[in-house]
């Protein structure tokens, strides 16, 4: 079986479909890192212009000041009661920022190489995965070497099995390519530090509110790391969904076609019909994770974080049963 | 053999990667969901009471009550006191009584949030046992303006301002219904933004809410309205803290000067 | 007794409710080279992925050495290597590469085996290349290696000498019967060639919309003799060939007709036309090919 997967590994990688993801990855964080250098001193210089004095070197004393208002707060009986964790944990970081001599506005390698990963999980990303996953059986039909591998002495189903296996690796390979660009080529912008630095998470959707009461501090490395075993997760959805229609479709340039319009046609869907209930059992609309580490979304009941991972679950179960259904039965004809 | 070695690599690669991207996805699975933290809470919104009835029992005693926006509260301040620090430094030189003060502002409350907050009982009680109350308010109605251009600003103001005037006649109807003899100290707004942004109009329209406000407030017989504008007219490089908005450590010592100098004979009679 | 090595009972295939095959009986012994011949369309094709399982047949069965390919299909299927239609290989990979791929995925296949069956096609000098690369020729050759790789008992092979030059081929009949003689390889070989059949194979089998229309040795075919005169009076030289001898003449255009006789006999009957007053232009004594019996048993169809 390893022989097999070893097959299909090499196969994805001398048809440079690795290497284009790489090329992709490498020109897009690069612009992206540049971009967000660029509008960070943008911001500073407003800052600047606004206050008087360059926030560059006068961030400690806002810092502080931040940190009291915090703390008053705090200490306020009238302030709401779920805003407290919240409040106590933007003190940690605005402390931590002091000790360790950060400029809060400052981006580092483990924020960018972070955010990277927040903006891509929804879109950018599944886009890589269909990349590397759109023709790896139809390009079998297409030039029809499944002839060739499905004359062997061994079953259809190890044969698929195989497929996925490639598939799933690779995924991880190019979360670690990315991770790992990311990181050095931010580095060169904003230094190759900040992982220790705090990041708040914890946020849970009760009923249509989100709730702060579990806000609590964790460092960047693991926020990233929490960050990318989510894109992991929806990697694996996105490329067992594109999995079952390259095996569905006869053609690379096909599947890879109808998973991309599925994608952005259900990021539409989406924003024009989001009264619509259906539309959140799509897996399109379900795949931005992070937002729920991050807090960082408008709540609406029922969807959280259990809700969408069990969307998409059910979508991988029921892709890969029909595409391990269809493949065993299936004739072929080309 | 250098197939073999780059196929060795990648799978210790990626069974490595696997196994860190799972503990990331579960642990992220931990973070969003599971544990309730019910307990936290209960325990804390029994402290609050307590802590205030014990502030209300004792009798020998100045109690001031500060509410309202960000100026109430005191942001801004590198030091952290805020006006009310200031107040009750003051205070505290000028009488041998105890002097407590409760500051309940909030960043970004208008007057509709604060005639929210009245509705508590917490806050009725305080107010019931006060000798005096603080109230800083308005400016965050005002802010709406700042974003609309010239043209519409003189149409808008006089709609917000007439739905400002009414609920702050609310808000001292309520204030009132809480304590009749409280001291209602009014704190009236400053203008940030003289130096460069403010136009002719603006600087008006500050003086006309501050005018309509002061009338309103000076109906009342044991209430004032403290100025503001002229302190930080020609001071505000002084007085402002680096947000460009709220008043500095200084800023909020002038305020409370002047409501000290203002009240202090208020509290010597005594 | 041993089972033969290929076996088909009753295969049938149903597309679309449209009957494709109609019941095929065939068997295959070892060393035996088959040649499985018909037009375009008859279900050549169709017969051959149902052998190697990628068509599931609507009834019938096909057994590779006793085991059933439905049933067992990996010890059946470990005793067959095919090229089925054009010899499709991974054209990023070099040829070297294609066979590395699949002997992976074969236990049995040494290193050692893939060199070998390089070898014997030839290929050594462009085997390092990529198959893009190649010619048609080549990639028939690094078809065949591949089919070659896991020592089959049954070699499957469609359309094989497509795409080779007349030496290709020679040489490639050549592999093919020393193949079956000296491993004693079943061989199945489709093809349209008939002239290539006929040098190349024992036996065929002619299939026509779907099933077996004659199966023959081609011995037996190249026997039959058949002998053409041309003489003034056509239909008392049938009627006599019929009186004397009772064999059936065949009036083919004008004054020409044919029939099956033996050399042997034909100085005899030409005698009797002559005596009977016939004037005889000439008699050519003709062996069948087996393009003649092709073309009487698939008469109108091949023309679509």
């Amino acid at each position: 079986m390893l022989r097999l997967i070893e097959n299909e590994v090499f196969k994805i990688i001398f048809k440079k479909r690795l290497l284009i993801v790489f090329g992709i990855l490498l020109v897009l964080i690069t612009a992206f890192a540049y971009g967000q250098d660029n509008s960070l001193n943008r911001t500073k210089a407003r800052l600047a212009g606004r206050i008087g004095i360059t926030a560059s070197t006068d961030w400690k004393k806002l810092c502080e000041q931040q940190i009291i208002d915090l703390k008053n707060r705090l200490e306020s009986p009238y302030g709401h009661e779920e805003d407290k964790p919240a409040t106590r944990v933007r003190i940690e970081q605005l402390q931590y920022y002091l000790e360790n001599n950060i400029n809060p506005l400052d981006s580092s390698a483990a924020k960018f190489t972070t955010q990277f990963m927040e903006q891509s999980i929804f879109l950018f990303l599944p886009l890589l995965i269909i990349i590397l996953a759109g023709d790896i059986v139809s390009g079998e039909a297409a030039n029809g070497t499944i002839k060739l591998i499905l004359t062997r002495n061994i079953p259809r189903w190890k044969v698929l099995l195989s497929k996925l296996a490639a598939l799933l690796m690779l995924e991880i390979i190019v979360l670690l390519m990315a991770a790992v660009i990311s990181a050095a080529v931010s580095g060169v912008f904003f230094g190759y530090g900040g992982w220790t630095a705090p990041v708040a998470t914890g946020f849970r959707v009760i009923g249509d509110r989100l709730e702060t009461l579990g806000v609590v501090n964790v460092p960047q490395w693991q926020y990233a790391l929490m960050v990318y075993g989510l894109a992991y997760f929806v990697s694996i959805v996105v490329g067992t969904v594109s999995f079952m229609i390259s095996v569905l479709v006869k053609s690379t340039s096909a599947s890879i076609g109808v998973m991309m319009s599925a994608l952005i046609g259900g990021n539409f869907l989406s924003h024009f019909m989001s009264d619509w209930k259906i539309t959140r059992y799509l897996f399109m609309v379900n795949l931005r994770l992070t937002d729920y580490l991050a807090g960082s979304f408008q709540p609406v009941a029922g969807i959280n974080m259990a809700f969408s991972v069990t969307v998409l679950s059910v979508w991988a179960v029921a892709a890969l049963a029909i595409s391990f259904v269809y493949f065993m039965r299936q004739d072929i004809l080309v | 053999m250098l197939k073999r070695i780059t196929w060795f690599s990648l799978l210790i690669i990626t069974a490595a990667g696997f196994v860190a991207l799972s503990i990331g996805f579960f642990k992220a699975q931990q973070v969003t969901g599971g544990r309730t933290p019910t307990a936290g809470k209960t325990i804390k919104t029994e402290n609050i009471p307590t802590k205030t009835a014990a502030a209300a029992k004792e009798s020998n005693a100045v109690r001031i009550v500060v509410m309202g926006d960000s100026v109430a509260k005191g942001t801004g301040d590198e030091k952290g006191k805020g006006f009310s620090g200031y107040l009750k430094d003051y205070l505290k030189n000028q009488t041998t009584k105890d002097i407590s003060v409760e500051n309940i502002g909030i960043d970004g409350l208008k007057t509709d949030g604060l005639l929210e907050r009245l509705q508590d009982q917490k806050l009725h009680s305080l107010i019931a046992a006060s000798d005096m109350v603080v109230i800083s308010i308005g400016g965050n109605d005002l802010r709406v303006l700042r974003s609309r251009g010239d043209s519409t600003k003189e149409a808008g103001f006089g709609n917000l301002e007439g739905i400002y005037l009414n609920n702050l006649k609310e808000l001292l109807k309520g204030v009132r219904k809480s304590s009749t003899d409280t001291y209602i100290v009014f704190v009236g707004l400053y203008n940030p933004y003289l130096d460069a942004a403010a136009s002719y109009e603006d600087t008006q329209l500050v003086s006309t809410w501050n005018y309509d406000t002061q009338r309103l407030i000076e109906a009342d017989p044991k209430a004032i309205f403290i100025p503001t504008y002229d302190i930080f007219k020609f001071s505000l490089n002084r007085f402002i803290a680096s947000d460009g908005l709220h008043p500095n450590s200084l800023g909020y010592q002038a305020i409370s000067n002047r409501i000290a100098k203002s009240v202090e004979n208020v509290f010597n009679g005594e | 007794m041993q089972p033969p090595v290929l076996e088909l009972v009753d295969l049938k295939k149903n597309i679309k409710n449209k009957e494709i095959i109609r019941g095929i009986n065939l068997t295959l012994g070892p060393a035996e080279i088959l040649g499985f011949l018909g037009p375009n369309g008859a279900g050549k094709t169709t017969t051959i992925r149902m052998i190697v399982g990628l068509i599931r047949p609507t009834a019938g069965s096909v057994k590779i050495c006793g085991y059933s390919i439905a049933d067992d299909f990996i010890r059946a299927m470990s005793n067959v290597g095919c090229i089925i239609e054009s010899p499709e290989m991974y054209k990023f990979l070099s040829g070297m590469e294609n066979l590395r791929q699949l002997s992976n995925m074969d236990k049995r296949i040494t290193r050692q085996r893939v060199d070998e069956v390089v070898e014997l096609v030839g290929l050594q000098k462009r085997i390092e290349d990529k198959v893009s690369t190649y010619s048609l020729g080549m990639r028939q050759r690094l078809g065949i290696a591949q089919a070659l790789l896991c020592r089959p008992k049954l070699l499957i092979l469609d359309e094989p000498v497509n795409g080779l030059d007349p030496a290709g081929i020679t040489e490639f009949r050549n592999l093919i019967r020393r193949l079956a003689h000296e491993e004693e390889m079943a061989i199945f070989v489709s093809s349209h060639l008939l002239s290539e059949a006929q040098l190349m194979c024992d036996q065929v089998a002619i299939i026509r919309q779907g099933s077996i229309v004659k199966t023959a040795t081609v011995k037996d075919i190249l026997n039959t003799e058949t002998v053409e005169w041309r003489l003034d009076n056509p239909v008392k030289a049938a009627r006599l060939l019929k009186e004397k001898w009772g064999i059936e003449a065949l009036r083919e255009n004008g004054n020409t007709i044919t029939a099956a006789v033996g050399e042997n006999r034909l100085e005899l009957i030409n005698q009797v036309f002559v005596n009977e007053g016939i004037e005889l232009r000439y008699s050519i004594p003709r062996q069948n090919t087996l393009e003649d019996m092709f073309l009487d048993l698939t008469e109108g169809d091949e023309i679509a």
